[in-house]
């Protein structure tokens, strides 16, 4: 048996070994408990709402002094999406006041 | 030496990876389904691990290639001692094996990358099953159909192998399948993505927000790969045009079409969350039509000069379609009143219904493009003699098709969501529609039996229009609101605080330069064969041609015929220069190919093929083909201006990831 036949051996065992033990490992463990309600996952998606928010009144304005708008449509536009920011804030403040308490 | 399988570490990580890609998919179905973690983590483990050991494979085929290890069939059939390493390397995806390979390591590659970005708890077990479905049926395919770790079926060890095919032997050969794979196979993860929001029934904005970052990704690749496609094609294949509608170029532009519509359609769900349905059904078009595209490419059902049939990977891949297509309508029927937009069109006169429209007209040339391929195959299945479909039918259906598309990147910008006043309109668009007509009139005045050329002559002008003024109009209203800031200054501004948008305009940008030059190279086209002897000039379009030598050279790989063409003004005589054709002779491969010479200018291409030494006139004359292209010089810049667009969009996409990730991370600092 010549040398490359051997490390090819070995390297054929070896990854064997380290891909099982990754596969097999998170089913080795004892399940964990509940999941925290507010994950860092919902923060990111609110975070992602307000800056769409914030961006679309932004596209609002420039629309607006582009002359794309009349003032009717455009104050209407406006009010809904303060609405809309006002909601999405109310929403994150309630999520966040218990973990503050706790803090 | 036996038939059969070395023990190889590549063959070996190919077949790990296929058995763990195969587990990720279960594993990660079950694991989503009955909700248990450790099951969906073990899975997740498998699709990374599947991910190193596929490109693990294609490294260990490349180190083959490299060492000329011509025990291995798909060496021996791709390569040869004396080709350059470079082209060892591009050898490896030259044929179908290695780029099925090439096709599966991707598919990993980008499952692996996607689950590793996903932060979302609920849609990734899901994401792992739908992605480790694709890995593994494409290795699966490898794995059994198209293995390039075959050995060479005789008992003695060949010391040459037969050489790439020569049209392959191309520097754009080296980015283009890579650039084009990249597009393909990167619409599976917003495919996996809506798959996953499917099954989850987590149907909020998050999955398309992630699928449209990733679409932009694989759309940027694919039209980069295409644009390659078309350059390799003009000057390799040497019949003076880069776009043929050949079945296998179709086959990449179908899900370009479907995926440029959807980064379209994603943004009224975005900003008026409508059209739902529609776009759950036009990501999973977009990835059904990448796989039709390899089943085209691969199946022998269409002839082409860039497909390689062989094997029966046609039917692996159909079953494969046949399972994807199931699998969108079933989760679509399943979440069919989910899925039920609450929003409605309020006005056919808003950015919405514009931005509906031009999906519609995406789809109609989809449409007609795939008919066209399918037309020969459908007529010789009812039994009627087998017909081909050519270019002029594609102009003839989708020329007309893109004006209107094109005429709509100039009204959408110039209307707002929702509703609008015909007022307001009437005062954006009347300077860059005065601006068009000008253009069509003074066309008209030059040349008034090319009415077509002059309506899309204007319509450009009327576009390029209106997408200048969107820039001016923000550029100069964010001068207002900052009181300071310069003319560049603050249009840069405007791009960098809302880069979707104005990154779009670039794209747009980008089309409208392709599309002149598209249309000035086509209709204003001179073409002419010519036999040239030495000494005896001859005249086309301004220009005069002289053969001053043909010489013989020997290459390492190839023999070739070279031309010295000496170019004059055919007024002034004064010298413009040299363009040296070739012919080249590949002996291993017994092929013969034409390497064009251009003269390239911002106004017309000067294009000349040798067509070969005239055998009455033995070494003193050669035939020719002359071509000259106006405007061609565009088609490449607006392609070039369409990928820093795409760069913009892309950059944008990820870099908002990064900072919602950021602040996601201090606020748990603060927090703690």
């Amino acid at each position: 048996m010549d040398i490359g036949t051997l490390i090819n051996i070995a390297l054929t065992v070896l990854t064997s070994l380290v891909v099982s033990w990754a596969i097999i490992s998170p089913l080795l463990e004892l399940p964990a408990g509940e999941v925290a309600l507010t994950s860092a996952e919902e923060v990111s998606v609110r975070q992602d709402q307000r800056r769409e928010i914030f961006a679309e009144l932004e596209e609002l304005e420039i629309e607006f002094r582009s002359g794309k708008l009349d003032s009717e449509d455009y104050q209407q536009s406006r009010d809904e999406l303060f609405q809309k920011a006002a909601a999405v804030i109310a929403e994150g403040d309630n999520e966040t006041t218990p973990h503050r308490r706790e803090a | 030496m036996s038939d059969g399988f070395v023990l190889h570490f590549g063959g070996f990580a190919l077949v790990a990876a296929t058995v763990v890609a195969v587990y990720g998919a279960i594993g990660g179905f079950f694991g989503a389904w009955k909700e248990r973690e450790g099951l969906a983590r073990s899975a997740y483990n498998a699709a990374i691990a599947a991910t190193c050991l596929s490109v693990t494979t294609l490294i260990a085929l490349a180190v083959l290639f490299l060492r000329h290890d011509y025990r291995f069939a798909y060496v021996w059939q791709n390569s040869n001692n004396d080709m350059p390493p470079w082209y060892l390397v591009s050898a490896i995806w030259g044929g179908m094996d290695g780029s099925m390979l090439l096709w599966g390591v991707m598919l990993s590659a980008y499952s692996g990358l996607a689950l590793a970005s996903c932060t979302s708890k609920k849609l990734r077990p899901w994401l792992t099953s739908i992605l480790c479905v694709s890995t593994a049926s494409f290795l699966l395919i490898v794995t059994l159909s198209t293995n390039p770790f075959r050995l060479v079926p005789t008992l003695i060890m060949p010391t040459n192998g037969n050489g790439l095919n020569p049209l392959l032997q191309n520097p754009s050969m080296l980015i283009h399948p890579i650039c084009l794979y990249l597009g393909f196979t990167g619409f599976v993860i917003p495919f996996a993505y809506c798959m996953a929001a499917l099954l989850s029934g987590d149907l909020s904005g998050q999955w398309i927000q992630l699928a449209r970052r990733w679409t932009l990704v694989a759309w940027g690749f694919l039209t980069v790969g295409i644009i390659l496609g078309g350059h390799w094609a003009y000057i390799e294949l040497g019949w003076g045009g880069f776009w043929a509608w050949d079945p296998v170029e179709n086959a990449s532009f179908l899900p370009w079409l479907t995926a440029t519509a959807f980064l379209h359609s994603v943004i009224v769900q975005e900003r008026r969350n409508m059209l739902r349905i529609w776009n759950v059904s036009l990501c999973a078009l977009t990835y059904i039509l990448t796989v039709f595209g390899t089943f085209l490419t691969r199946s022998g059902i269409v002839q082409s000069v860039h497909a390689f049939a062989e094997g029966n990977v046609g039917q692996w891949l159909l079953t494969y379609i046949v399972f994807i297509t199931l699998l969108t309508i079933v989760t679509i029927a399943y979440r069919y009143r989910e899925l039920r937009s609450p929003e409605s069109l309020e006005s056919y006169f808003s950015r919405e219904a514009a931005f509906l429209f031009n999906n519609l007209v995406l789809l109609g040339i989809c449409f007609a493009t795939f008919w066209g391929v399918m037309f020969p195959v459908f007529s010789e299945a009812l039994g009627y003699e087998k017909s081909v479909v050519g270019p002029p039918f594609f102009n003839q259906v989708n020329g007309p098709l893109f004006l209107v598309l094109i005429a709509l990147m100039g009204y959408g910008p110039l209307i707002s969501w929702k509703r609008n006043s015909w007022q307001n309109f009437a005062k954006l668009v009347w300077r860059p529609l005065l601006a068009g007509s000008a253009v069509t009139v003074l066309f008209l005045g030059i040349d008034g039996t090319r009415i077509i050329a002059a309506v899309s002559f204007g319509l450009f002008v009327f576009v390029l229009g209106t997408i200048m003024g969107e820039f001016h109009r923000a550029a100069r209203i964010r001068r207002e609101l900052s009181q300071g800031e310069g003319a560049l200054q603050s249009l840069v501004s405007v791009v960098r605080r809302k880069p979707e948008r104005y990154g779009g305009y670039i794209v747009h940008l980008g089309v409208v330069f392709m599309a002149v030059g598209i249309t000035a190279s086509t209709i204003y086209k001179i073409e002419k064969d010519f036999v040239l002897k030495l000494g005896q000039p001859a005249e086309l379009g301004g220009y005069s041609l002289e053969l001053m030598s043909l010489q013989e050279e020997q290459f390492k790989n190839y023999a070739a015929l070279r031309a010295v063409v000496q170019v004059r003004d055919a007024a002034s005589r004064q010298i413009l220069g040299e363009l040296h054709p070739e012919q080249r002779f590949y002996p291993a491969s017994q092929q013969t190919t034409t390497e064009v010479d251009t003269r390239a200018t911002p106004w017309q291409d000067l294009y000349i093929a040798l067509g070969g030494i005239d055998p009455e006139l033995k070494e003193t004359g050669a035939a020719f083909k002359v071509f000259i292209n106006p405007l061609q010089f565009w088609v490449w810049v607006g392609g070039m201006i369409m990928l820093g667009g795409t760069l913009v969009l892309v950059v944008s996409a990820f870099r908002m990831r990064q900072v919602v990730r950021e602040s996601v991370v201090t606020s748990s600092v603060v927090r703690a």
